[in-house]
């Protein structure tokens, strides 16, 4: 029986594509995450295991943990959840991750561990040349990237093999109401990335050993370098709704074009291009006209 | 310009309330509650984003054919056919509701 890989937050939109990514390479998956989630289509899957649990309680981690192959480990609070109260979001994105990485460590040690981190934590970039590396310095504008910041740094002295992923804004290819205020400034660099180029480099991120202890920034790749305006131009011209119809920030967001030239050296997975999105998002526009 | 969907939508309230006022005292119960929440759900569905896309033409324009239908049938006072016209409108309406809904966000 092989040895499963631990995906936590893995009843999540992006979770479940990690746990199909990885069962369609031959892995076994072990879900962790809490009782309350939807696992609809996940339940009775061959080859995938679920654990429902909690980041915050000890033990329920040190039974995730056991005799697993490696971990990547997505569960955290996002915005705005995570928004509302410090305390709460600190205690499932940091001591969650914390408690998680010193299980690893004492009970599966030398497993790969991933770490699903934000590019947010570089904070407001807009005065700095593009693009932003791993190098930059982290300044958080809100409590999900101060609290991803800690975890990061907590990992390098828990576990300094985890292989720390920046993720820029994940792009999902259908037609959804979009936020009352874009999180960038019309006239912001952006760089985001399609949502299945994500879970490639987070299961890829587990596999390779040359990955290691390393940071990376994962974004889409030169393809998806656009303004804000751009992007959502792009979008509502697809739904026939004027660029006018949208708010925009008006100070800088955490929104920038990355360097991601060692992540895709390492881990291949900017597979779809900008335009291969919009092409998805036509089918999809054209499928519901017709519904 | 106004997006053909939010003028639709004008259209709608406008007939639905002209048809309240036609029908009068021969209006039952049950059609004045389904012109009445028609009217609300038009409005409310003003403010929201989808109303201003291409995908909310098609499903306004069935509902805008309904009310023109009900319109129709009360000009030539076939009564006969009321109900079945309404359950069309009830049914366009719910339609639109769920169409409009684009539930989640696209940007983690």
């Amino acid at each position: 029986m092989k040895r499963p890989v631990l995906v936590t937050g893995g009843a999540g939109s992006v979770g479940r594509r990690v746990a199909d990514w990885l069962l369609r390479e031959g892995y076994t998956v072990r879900i962790f995450d809490l009782p309350g989630m939807n696992y609809a289509g996940l339940e009775g899957r061959e080859g995938l295991e679920i654990m429902r649990g909690d980041l915050t309680k000890a033990e329920s981690v040190e039974q995730a943990v056991k005799n697993v192959s490696a971990a990547i480990h997505l569960a955290a609070l996002l915005p705005p959840a995570s928004e509302r109260r410090r305390e709460v979001t600190f205690t499932v994105n940091v001591d969650g991750t914390a408690r998680l990485a010193e299980a690893l460590r004492r009970i599966s040690p030398g497993v790969a561990l991933v770490f699903s981190s934000s590019v947010s934590t570089y904070g407001d970039t807009t005065g700095v040349k593009p693009p932003v590396t791993v190098d930059s310095p982290q300044q958080a504008l809100d409590i999900y990237a101060d609290s991803k910041i800690t975890a990061e740094k907590n990992l390098r002295e828990i576990y300094p093999d985890t292989v720390i992923l920046r993720i820029s804004g994940i792009s999902v290819p259908s037609i959804q109401s979009p936020p009352d205020v874009w999180p960038f400034m019309a006239d912001q660099r952006i760089e985001f990335v399609h949502r299945d180029d994500v879970v490639t480099a987070l299961c890829t991120a587990a596999q390779i050993e040359a990955a290691r202890g390393r940071v990376f920034n994962i974004a889409g790749g030169v393809t998806w370098r656009t303004t804000g305006s751009g992007y959502v131009k792009d979008y509502y011209d697809l739904l026939g709704v004027p660029l006018e119809e949208a708010r925009f920030l008006k100070h800088p967001g955490w929104c920038d074009w990355y360097d991601t030239d060692d992540s895709q050296f390492i881990m291949r997975y900017q597979k779809t291009s900008y335009q291969a999105y919009l092409a998805q998002l036509r089918v999809e526009a054209e499928r519901i006209m017709q519904a | 310009m106004i997006p053909r969907g939010v003028q639709n939508a004008d259209a709608i309230i406008e007939a639905c309330k002209k048809i309240r006022l036609d029908l009068g005292e021969k209006a039952k119960p049950e059609w004045k509650a389904i012109l009445e929440n028609t009217i609300a759900t038009i409005e409310d569905m003003k403010g929201k984003f989808f109303i201003k896309t291409n995908f909310a033409i098609p499903v306004t324009n069935a509902l805008l054919k309904n009310a023109t239908e009900l319109q129709t049938l009360i000009a030539s006072g076939d009564t006969s056919r009321f109900a079945g016209a309404f359950d069309r409108l009830q049914e366009s309406l719910q339609n639109l509701i769920n169409r409009g809904k684009m539930e989640g966000v696209s940007l983690t």
